[in-house]
């Protein structure tokens, strides 16, 4: 399983790296919401820095999304899922190498954003671990809900991704954006229940993606 | 698992009906396919080659009939069973964006499967190893269909189902994959081969079937 | 008429008794409450619908855990896990709609981001999703595996999202009826509405579910009979050629 899973991270990062599709099209979206964002508040810098966590979240999710929806699109270019699927590849392996390559991606996004926040809306970054802790166990949580939804609503019309997807993963937002508010204020203690949240929410979707996704290649 | 002058019983088909939403691919199909055979099935397009193969490999599952790949049912045991059958689709299964190298060797990792091998087969397609480095998008339809067979054939499964395996290719090509073929079959394989034309493949073939409308009609048998 | 028709014919008539008594004793006999006045009859239509809710979102994820299990896979657990959650998204509906209604006198506003409302917000939109997958064109046994591993997804978010909008914000008054400790606050008349209320959604719960199951197997059914035409078709093709 962790063979398979490790071939199929460092095949979707190549592919990645090579097309840099998410690249080229994730973070001049990143820039453009930063813009509007100063734009919409009339780059007023406390109100800018207030909305921080919200914004930062709300953006990562899109850019997950839109990782997500490309994960897949490389596997049904020629059918290679059919191809994994028919050589008896591990399906648990598949879904993790999935997952990791998707938060890998996403976390490069999130360096870029929170980088430009900081410089761009003056709103310094405290409290660097527990926002990348936080960070890491959210894009955890949303990228394993996505590639079981991905998988579920594959050829069916890209619409209903997001439309199953956002619902499921609401809490994720609540948590992190709330964890990054406390880590952002100074006030770390408060970001404990949430962040235990995040831990759970991570964890039971990871074994239940683990334990459904062969259902799900088959269906 | 039935004995018969032939050998081992590898495929057997009774009666299998596959919708494919509400239309019938297969139509009460009966088919059987024996060890150290090659196969031909030849018929049209649309009268259900690429589903009887599809239904083998436990792509779509059988409305009613029965339906055995060495004595297994093919979509309850499916991962099982592809660890013993290779698959030559229509679509090249690789990915675009990376070189028949670096494609073999992704599916010979995660399929456990030997990459000297497949690389081996590629070469005896007769791809140069500059086409081997280069990206896949890149290649041409013919040199992307060898890449594709190299690791059907380098997998060490005992059934090969094959779709239209000389679409796109040259003659020199054609000759060394039918060759491949009957050494698997030598070897003990089955293989079984489906084209809509009278194939060159229909010489080698011990056993032959005519598809038309879903149904499969025995033609020849050794 | 079948037996089984004539019960379902009678789930349905003690539906509509049982609803017509609630709203008669909820409207007229039972008398205005000490604080909350009026707006107190809205209590005997509000939480059994949001427990109707709930009841409908469990068994959609019974009847999908069934249908996902290959031994005990059948079509009719598809057909029950679809017709439950359409009756909850219909009572997760009239639970939000009866809720702002009760919560324009009660706390001035229609709507307010209260834990329990967001929640229920939540999962309107979940189940949604849920039947917005089920609309989309898909052979049989593809839509009843993928829409079952969709309700299962939903389903183990719920005290998920419980969890964190609690934590959020909390505004709503603590279930009155099925609070922690279970001790009734509710008395006398007003308590045997409640029940009667509980009752009569449940029947009528029951009653659409039963009735729309029974409608998309007949569906089914159908379409079986086409495929039998469809095949007969093919192979009389098949002999006309040979």
């Amino acid at each position: 399983m962790f063979r398979t899973a490790v071939a199929m991270a460092k095949k979707d990062l190549r592919l990645e790296w090579r097309a840099r599709v998410l690249l080229n099209q994730v973070l001049p979206f990143v820039f453009v919401v930063i813009v509007l964002f100063a734009f919409g508040f009339d780059a007023k810098v406390e109100i800018l820095t207030q909305v921080t966590p919200g914004l930062f979240w709300v953006t990562t999710f899109f850019g997950l999304e839109l990782a997500i929806t490309r994960a897949m699109a490389i596997e049904g270019e020629n059918q290679a899922q059919v191809g994994l699927v028919m050589m008896g590849v591990n399906p648990r392996g598949i879904f993790l190498g999935k997952v990791v390559a998707i938060v890998l991606e996403i976390l490069v996004l999130e360096v870029v954003l929170s980088a430009g926040i900081a410089v761009l809306f003056n709103s310094p970054l405290h409290d660097v671990a527990l926002l990348a802790a936080s960070a890491l166990l959210a894009d955890v949580g949303v990228a394993t809900v996505g590639i079981v939804l991905a998988g579920v609503t594959e050829g069916l019309g890209g619409s209903l991704l997001p439309l199953l997807l956002f619902p499921v993963v609401s809490p994720v937002l609540l948590c992190a954006t709330k964890v990054w508010q406390y880590g952002l204020d100074q006030t770390p203690a408060k970001a404990i229940p949430w962040s235990e949240l995040l831990i759970g929410f991570s964890l039971i979707y990871l074994v239940v993606g683990i334990l459904v996704y062969g259902v799900v290649l088959e269906g | 698992m039935t004995e018969s002058p032939n050998g081992r019983l590898v495929v057997r088909l009774r009666g299998a009906t596959v919708m494919l939403d509400r239309f019938p691919a297969l139509a009460r199909c009966d088919f059987d396919a024996y060890e150290s055979e090659v196969v031909f099935v030849q018929g049209p397009n649309g009268s259900g080659k690429t589903t009887l193969l599809r239904l083998l490999g436990g792509l779509v599952e059988a409305m009613s009939g029965s339906v055995l790949v060495f004595g297994r049912d093919p979509k309850a045991e499916a991962r099982a069973i592809r660890r013993e059958v290779s698959y030559l689709a229509h679509s090249y299964q690789m990915y675009e964006d990376l070189s028949g190298r670096e494609n073999l060797e992704f599916f010979a990792v995660a399929a456990g499967c030997d990459l000297d091998d497949a690389i081996e087969w590629a070469q005896r397609l007769g791809l140069a190893t500059r086409d081997l480095d280069a990206r896949f998008r890149v290649l041409s339809a013919g040199q992307r269909k060898k890449i594709s067979a190299a690791i059907a054939l380098s997998r060490r499964t005992e059934l090969l189902l094959i779709d239209e395996p000389h679409a796109l290719l040259d003659q020199a090509t054609k000759a060394i994959l039918d060759l491949g073929f009957t050494e698997a079959a030598r070897a003990g394989k089955t293989v079984i081969v489906a084209s809509h034309e009278l194939d060159r493949i229909s010489a080698l073939a011990t056993r032959r079937y005519r598809m038309s409308n879903g149904f499969a009609t025995l033609v020849e048998s050794p | 008429m079948s037996t089984n028709a004539k019960l379902k014919r009678g789930v349905g008539v003690a539906a509509l008794v049982t609803i017509a008594l609630t709203f008669w004793l909820g409207l007229v006999v039972t008398p205005p409450a000490e604080v909350m006045g009026n707006l107190v009859r809205m209590l005997y239509i509000h939480p059994p619908m949001a427990w109707i809710a709930y009841l409908a979102y469990g068994i959609t994820t019974a009847a999908s855990l069934l249908y996902l299990w290959k031994r005990t896979r059948r079509r009719e657990w598809d057909l029950i896990a679809a017709a439950s959650a359409e009756a909850g998204v219909f009572f997760t509906g009239l639970t939000i709609l009866t809720g702002s209604i009760w919560g324009r006198p009660a706390w001035g506003v229609w709507w307010t981001w209260d834990a329990l409302l967001t929640a229920t917000a939540v999962l309107f939109l979940l189940y949604l999703g849920y039947l917005a997958l089920r609309q989309v064109p898909m052979s049989e046994t593809k839509r009843g595996v993928r829409s079952a591993i969709a309700a299962l997804v939903a389903f183990i978010d719920v005290p998920i999202v419980h969890e964190s909008v609690y934590w959020w914000k909390t505004l709503h008054q603590t279930p009155s009826v099925l609070n922690p400790s279970m001790n009734v606050e509710v008395h006398g008349s007003m308590a045997w509405t409640l029940l009667l209320g509980f009752v009569a959604f449940t029947l009528a719960y029951v009653w659409m579910v039963w009735t729309r199951f029974e409608t998309s197997r007949r569906q089914a059914q159908l379409a079986d009979l086409e495929v039998e035409n469809a095949i007969r078709e093919r192979l009389s093709a098949e002999e006309v050629r040979i």
